[in-house]
């Protein structure tokens, strides 16, 4: 929304400057976008008077003119062919900045110096003429700044209006709400007419079929005008707020819609069939031109404005083509209704189609402003365009709006606000916003139709508290701290998994759970939701998973020369059923820089992989709890080599090599490692208390022990046989080799453990050790024909 | 003191600033050498009486032997440091273990959190997938508001939508019924906006309520007053303009002081002094009474912040797109 500078000091007496104003404004609601002056900047030119002209001696075409300034005379070059003594100029100095963005300098032209300008109209970008110099009125002071002989300079104000306060959509409303900050008295002008013309009943009549869409019609009929151009001074505040001058009619319906905040149509009277208005819902499928010359297609819960055959316009958006206002127009009807908001709104949005006028009756027009609005148009009409008006309103006026009563309790402000504010005040301020106060405990106001949001205590409490000033509301400085110990265990939790990941070399990413369809298709992931209004195909479903986005972080990184990195990311899935679940991912590609540069650089692998799993459970406290199986499941999102872990039972997550094919989805070539984890579960097998257990003071006995066993048999076989047989006092069971040779054979490997024994009661003896190891070693000799390597 | 041990004593003396093998070879030359000082001992032997003999040598013995021991620790000392040295090359990178980073818009969350943990606010989270009851209805948003259209919110139903705000967390936290409440609602959001600069479709928001008996505005004033000098240093202003949003009335704009000019004016804040932070105001009494809590007795106060909008402030970062696309380089930067 913009207002003009110049119209608000129309309307009200306010001795603010432009940035005061705007600061003001903002600090009651409005909040000013922009501030920007109206015209060019004149600064520096100023009003001269042509004393003499001669003519230049070296050139026919340039003049030799004596200019007064009043304080000065000086002499300049002038080119123009309409330059004469006698007349007053716009006289623009040596350093002054034209708004072109020229600044002047001295020049010789000819060998004559000049030391000024005479301006021409396009040289100050006041219009385009440029086939001489501008020549003033006479009444124009010598030596006075030109912008001061054109008047205050105007400034254009960018309002966010919000949408509780449709009466802000003009210059009266914005008037108000000056006046209420700053204690002002303020009028709204109103308009006297001479009905001169024909009684109304005798030359038209409105019926309303659909009072509940349109509860008031209200229409004058002005008779014998004079279509032309509008006076300057109503061109210069419509082009101040953005609008174009149309004719004289059509600039005063939109200068009472800027002004009061009322849209008006007027309509060609010659062109309403059988002269008369009848408002009813539109045919299904009705067609309508309207003045964009646009055909539109209607449907039957749209309201239009139709005259004895046809429709003439779309209620409350745009009038018709066929009866607009033209140079020829003679006699008018003049249009001031209300249209229901949320009827006006659903037309708009189907059409498309946002007007000026749509925009107000959507957010809600006064009811009872209708006769007024047409009362200054007619008075405007006729001092400018000519005409009589025809005597009486044709006013249908079917579901009335009469003002409400609101209480408000003194007593409420204070629980509220937080501040006592004097019951006087608080009239004072309602009263100023147009409400008529009686009472003091509680204060009844009545609320007039323009300001349908003021319905209930608390609305008129928000009025008060900020045309009293929330910044002159004090700043509590003590907490008002409520005891009451709520636990958010989930949430903690899932910032001890990302804080342990971080220690573990990964980066946290976020992605966009907003997904294009080919990255929902990971082999057995569920299917994934769609959204029925996506933004584009690449945002239209929602993460059925996170290994997707992760995917695509990865893909990014690898285009970009990263050749090794680990990233994780913790946030929801969601699935076909619309549940979610929190989930957290990671993935390790590429190269691991471990920081041992002096080491070599290698690809990472499953061990690495198994490790930082390992780790993580550790961190979270998993890994006494959890009994962790492998098992190899059918090829998915990951390859064979995939690890399931489980715990009490049910699955925490997975992980592993993720299959090449899930890969080149996202063109990824390279080895990926990842894995899930399902972050409730863990968390329900995470230990939440840790209890300290005491450990050994008696020396601890190590013993290496390098079995040869056949290919088959696995590390986990092994350590588990050993740990079986070893006894109490077996703490520790560690592999730490693993070899294999052509004298061992072609199927056998050697696996080396460390084994370290340790007693709560005693120092063991060497003896006890080597018992162990004998228990041991028959123990995997019997399983898996394990022998000693020799 | 022997006259022995005087030697010995003016020996380690001698020895102690000996850092070099040539130094070394001249203290043994003068100490033990043809014309040495213990060498010299040995020599007035020769004179003494017999009985004398074999004592004093025993003890000259000694003396030589301990010098020559220390000679020669001192040696291999010496050339263990020639040996170390020319393998250390203190300029060469150390071995650092590879440490990873909380994303931005995290670190921004938890320091957030910190903050209201410490004022006693519980941190609640819910679904992202809302019902338009919860995401509209229960907030008070008019049927007719635009927030409700498919041009702003992205629906999976008629009934179903991705939540615009964490709000609704705070309407079904009220419908447990316990009062007082103080939470925040840490989460992401969803709006139907085209990628630029600054929007994304997807965004993190914290919301705060407070409801209790005897809250006012002046309360809210307070909390945030000391949650923004928490954040952006004690020296903060706010300023409260009012707007309208249907959860709250009154209803404020909160804008912070610039941290970077201090309210002076700066490009970061447009020259006007001021940062936009986010909406708040008290809780609609319609909120209440439609979860059941008698808006007579009990007042609240809520308020709303976007992560994004602080993270892009905070560290200066020019395009919120950044921030989703996870490039390492950018990533890495945030310690
Ligand atoms: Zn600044």
């Amino acid at each position: 929304m913009r207002v003009s500078y110049l119209w608000l000091k129309d309307l009200l007496d306010f001795s603010l400057s432009p940035e005061e104003l705007a600061h003001e404004l903002t600090m009651v609601g409005s909040e000013v976008e922009s501030l920007t002056p109206v015209g060019p900047d004149l600064t520096g030119v100023i009003v001269g008077y042509v004393l003499e002209v001669n003519k230049h001696p070296n050139a026919d075409k340039l003049s030799l003119c004596k200019v007064d300034l009043g304080a000065e005379i000086k002499e300049v070059i002038c080119g123009a062919p309409n330059v004469a003594a006698g007349q007053k100029i716009a006289f623009a100095g040596i350093g002054v900045t034209l708004p072109n963005g020229l600044t002047l300098d001295a020049r010789k032209i000819r060998g004559v110096t000049s030391t000024g300008m005479i301006c021409s109209a396009r040289e100050l970008q006041l219009n385009e003429d440029h086939t001489g110099i501008m020549v003033l009125r006479e009444d124009a002071l010598i030596g006075q700044p030109l912008q001061d002989y054109f008047g205050t300079r105007d400034y254009c104000l960018e309002l966010e209006i919000t949408l509780n306060r449709p009466d802000c959509l003009s210059h009266v409303g914005i008037a108000r709400e000056i006046a209420a900050a700053l204690k002002l008295e303020f009028t709204p002008p109103s308009y006297t007419i001479a009905e001169t013309g024909p009684p109304i009943e005798t030359l038209t009549s409105v019926e309303i079929e659909e009072p509940d869409l349109c509860p008031r019609y209200s229409a004058r009929v002005i008779q014998g005008v004079k279509v032309g151009p509008s006076p300057a001074w109503m061109v210069k505040r419509l082009e101040a707020v953005g609008l174009r001058s149309i004719n004289n009619v059509v600039d005063i319906t939109n200068f009472v819609m800027m002004q009061m905040g009322h849209p008006m149509h007027a309509f060609d009277y010659h062109h309403l069939e059988e002269h008369r208005v009848v408002v009813k819902c539109a045919e299904p499928q009705e067609k309508f031109v309207t003045l964009d010359e646009v055909e539109r297609q209607l449907d039957s819960r749209m309201l239009l404005i139709c005259d004895g055959k046809q429709g003439v316009a779309i209620a409350g958006v745009m009038g018709g083509l066929k009866s607009e206002i033209t140079d020829a127009t003679v006699d008018l009807l003049l249009e001031s209704a209300y249209f229901d908001p949320v009827n006006t709104r659903r037309t708009s949005n189907f059409l498309n189609l946002t007007t000026d006028s749509s925009k107000r009756f959507e957010r809600g027009a006064d009811p009872n402003a209708t006769v007024r609005a047409l009362d200054m148009a007619a008075a405007l009409i006729v001092k400018y365009a000519g005409g009589k008006v025809a005597s009486g309103v044709a006013d249908a006026y079917p579901r009335k709006f009469e003002p409400w009563n609101v209480e408000l309790r003194p007593a409420r402000v204070t629980a509220i606000v937080g501040i006592e504010i004097p019951t006087a005040e608080l009239q004072d301020h309602l009263r100023r916003l147009g409400c008529q106060i009686e009472g003091s405990d509680p204060i009844q106001a009545t609320i007039p139709t323009f300001r349908f949001d003021l319905e209930r205590e608390i609305d008129l409490i928000e009025e008060v508290a900020r045309l009293h000033g929330y910044n002159q509301v004090p700043t509590a400085d003590r907490a008002n701290v409520a005891l009451d110990v709520v636990a958010a265990a989930q949430e903690t939790f899932e910032e001890k998994v990302c804080n342990a990941l971080v220690r573990l070399g990964f980066n946290q990413v976020k992605t966009s759970p907003l997904i294009a369809k080919s990255e929902t298709l990971l082999r057995d992931y569920p299917e994934a939701l769609k959204l029925r209004n996506p933004g584009s195909e690449d945002m239209a479903y929602l993460c059925n998973g996170l290994l997707p986005g992760l995917l695509k972080v990865a893909a990014h990184n690898l285009n970009r020369d990263n050749r090794g990195f680990r990233i994780f990311e913790s946030g929801r899935v969601f699935h076909k059923d619309f549940s979610e679940k929190e989930v957290v991912a990671g993935l390790m590609v590429g190269v691991q820089d471990l920081g041992n540069w002096d080491q070599g650089l290698r690809s990472v692998d499953f061990l690495d992989l198994k490790g930082a799993v390992e780790s993580l459970l550790q961190e979270l406290s998993l890994d006494k709890q959890v009994f962790v199986y492998y098992t190899i499941e059918g090829a998915g999102r990951f390859t064979a080599d995939v690890v399931t872990v489980m715990a009490s039972e049910r699955q925490i997550g997975l992980f592993g090599q993720l299959h090449p094919k899930a890969t080149a989805i996202f063109d990824i070539d390279v080895p990926i490692f990842g894995f899930e984890f399902d972050v409730a579960v863990l968390q329900g097998q995470s230990e939440q208390r840790i209890s300290y257990k005491p450990f050994s003071s008696f020396p601890a006995l190590q013993r290496d022990l390098a079995f040869v066993v056949a290919e088959s048999v696995t590390t986990g076989q092994m350590s588990g046989a050993i740990i079986n047989a070893g006894g109490e006092d077996l703490i520790r069971c560690e592999l730490f080799d693993v070899y294999r040779s052509d004298q061992l054979g072609a199927d056998k490997k050697s696996l080396a453990f460390r084994l370290i024994f340790q007693s709560f009661k005693r120092t063991l003896t060497d003896d006890e050790a080597d018992l162990a190891i004998k228990q041991i070693m028959a123990s995997v000799d019997r399983a898996f024909g394990a022998v000693l390597r020799s | 003191m022997s006259d022995l041990d005087k030697i010995l004593v003016q020996f380690e003396g001698d020895l102690q600033p000996v850092h070099s093998e040539q130094a070394l070879e001249e203290l043994r030359v003068r100490y033990l050498g043809k014309k040495g000082i213990v060498t010299a001992e040995f020599k007035m032997l020769g004179p003494l009486p017999p009985a004398q003999k074999p004592a004093r040598g025993a003890e000259l013995n000694m003396l030589k032997e301990r010098v020559t021991a220390r000679l020669s620790e001192r040696r291999e000392e010496l050339q263990a440091v020639k040996l170390a040295r020319p393998t250390i090359d203190l300029t060469m990178p150390g071995r650092r273990p590879q440490v990873g980073r909380l994303h931005p818009l995290t670190q921004i969350e938890e320091r957030i959190k910190r903050i209201f943990r410490a004022m006693g606010f519980s941190v609640e989270t819910g679904p992202e997938i809302e019902t338009a009851f919860y995401n509209f209805t229960a907030l008070n948003t008019p049927e007719w508001h635009p927030a409700r259209d498919e041009a702003d919110t992205f629906y999976l139903d008629d009934e179903r939508l991705l939540r615009t705000e964490t709000s609704p967390v705070q309407i079904r936290v009220m419908q447990r019924g316990k009062l007082p409440v103080r939470m925040i609602s840490p989460g992401r959001v969803y709006r139907n906006d085209k990628p630029d600069p600054s929007h994304f479709p997807v965004f993190h928001q914290v919301e705060g309520l407070y409801v209790d008996k005897g809250v006012t505005f002046a309360d809210l004033k307070g909390t945030l007053l000391f949650f923004y000098r928490q954040l952006f240093g004690p020296d903060t202003q706010l300023r409260f303009r009012p707007h309208y949003f249907p959860f709250t009335e009154p209803s404020a704009e909160v804008d912070a002081s610039c941290y970077l000019c201090g309210g002076k004016g700066c490009r970061l804040c447009k020259h006007t002094g001021w940062l936009e932070m986010g909406g708040s105001g008290m809780v609609d009494p319609n909120v209440l009474e439609d979860v059941d809590i008698d808006s007579e007795e009990y007042t609240g106060f809520a308020f709303g912040l976007g992560i994004e909008r602080i993270a892009l402030l905070w560290y200066g970062i020019d395009d919120i797109r950044l921030l989703y696309e996870n490039d390492l380089r950018f990533l890495r930067q945030f310690t």
